[in-house]
């Protein structure tokens, strides 16, 4: 499947089925489009969607290759950040600075 | 005391995320926890301490960057990252090769791609997504201190993950957007 998309360009090949798709999703009321999609996608994954918005998220999810791809690639993208802590290779002093210390201490004893 | 000592280090991390300069965020740190102690007394609930004093360093931060004339326009619409055709479709690859980001992420190098990546995002976006997916703050609390809507927040937070994708495409997904102009 990998080379198939790799090599053959399948995704290009494609796109011709791919346009007649998304005309077919623009012109239907029951399907979102791409870019409606792309706007609930936030959403989708704190889990706010309503059940119709949900069951029109799942909808196109099923039938859009690309969303669904697009999705994928996000939400790996979510999770990886959320596992790390930003600029933790950062080298900075890690104790307060002893004048950060002493005019903390003036301001207290002025209280 | 201990709290500042103890966390030191992470206020500069996080006022190097808003400035990317650690002697500003140096700046920032020590002037947001001075005020911190100055106004110690309106203080309710002193439990509340860390977090307190982690705002009053956000505020500062972005006081910093407004005076660097390098504030973002936060006011304004932000337009779309990802592009759509003519018939509205997603113009994206539908293949990706996936490689699981965690297995890059335990790599130091990982690691730094992803730090590189969010220090090159534009001010409007990587602000939000720092407090977002780093402090976890919530959108409520980003738009008050953003001065911005709270569905503009969310667009941003949004729009932060998408660039963010993007920009680590070709790293963590090798096929993506390979020889492609989308």
């Amino acid at each position: 499947m990998r080379n198939a998309f790799k090599i053959l360009r399948l995704d290009i090949l494609l796109r011709p089925i791919m346009l007649i798709r998304a005309l077919y999703f623009r012109l239907s009321p029951w399907m979102i489009t791409c870019r409606e999609f792309d706007q609930s996608i936030y959403d989708y994954l704190e889990g706010d969607l309503s059940k119709p918005q949900l069951s029109a998220f799942n909808r196109h999810k099923r039938a859009c290759p690309i969303c669904r791809n697009f999705l994928k690639t996000y939400s790996a993208t979510h999770k990886a950040t959320e596992q790390i802590t930003p600029y933790s290779d950062l080298i900075v002093d890690e104790t307060a600075p002893q004048e950060l210390v002493k005019a903390i201490l003036d301001v207290k004893q002025q209280q | 005391m201990a709290v500042v000592n103890a966390n030191y280090g992470t206020y500069i991390r996080k006022a190097y995320g808003y400035l990317k300069s650690v002697s500003q965020a140096e700046d920032a740190v020590q002037d947001g926890i001075l005020t911190a102690f100055k106004k110690l007394d309106t203080l309710r609930d002193i439990t509340a301490l860390n977090s307190w004093i982690n705002k009053i360093i956000a505020h500062k931060a972005l006081d910093i960057l407004r005076k660097n004339k390098r504030m973002p326009d936060f006011y304004g619409n932000v337009d779309d990252v990802v592009s759509y055709n003519f018939a509205g479709m997603l113009n994206e690859p539908m293949w990706a090769e996936t490689l699981t980001p965690e297995q890059h992420i335990l790599k130091e190098e990982g690691l730094q791609k992803l730090s590189q990546c969010i220090e090159n995002l534009e001010d409007i976006y990587r602000i939000p997504l720092l407090m977002k997916d780093f402090e976890g703050a919530s959108i409520k609390d980003i738009a008050v201190l953003l001065d911005i809507s709270e569905s503009n927040a969310k667009v941003r937070v949004h729009r932060a993950r998408t660039q963010l994708k993007m920009k680590l495409g070709t790293y963590f997904f090798p096929y993506q957007n390979r020889g492609r102009s989308s």
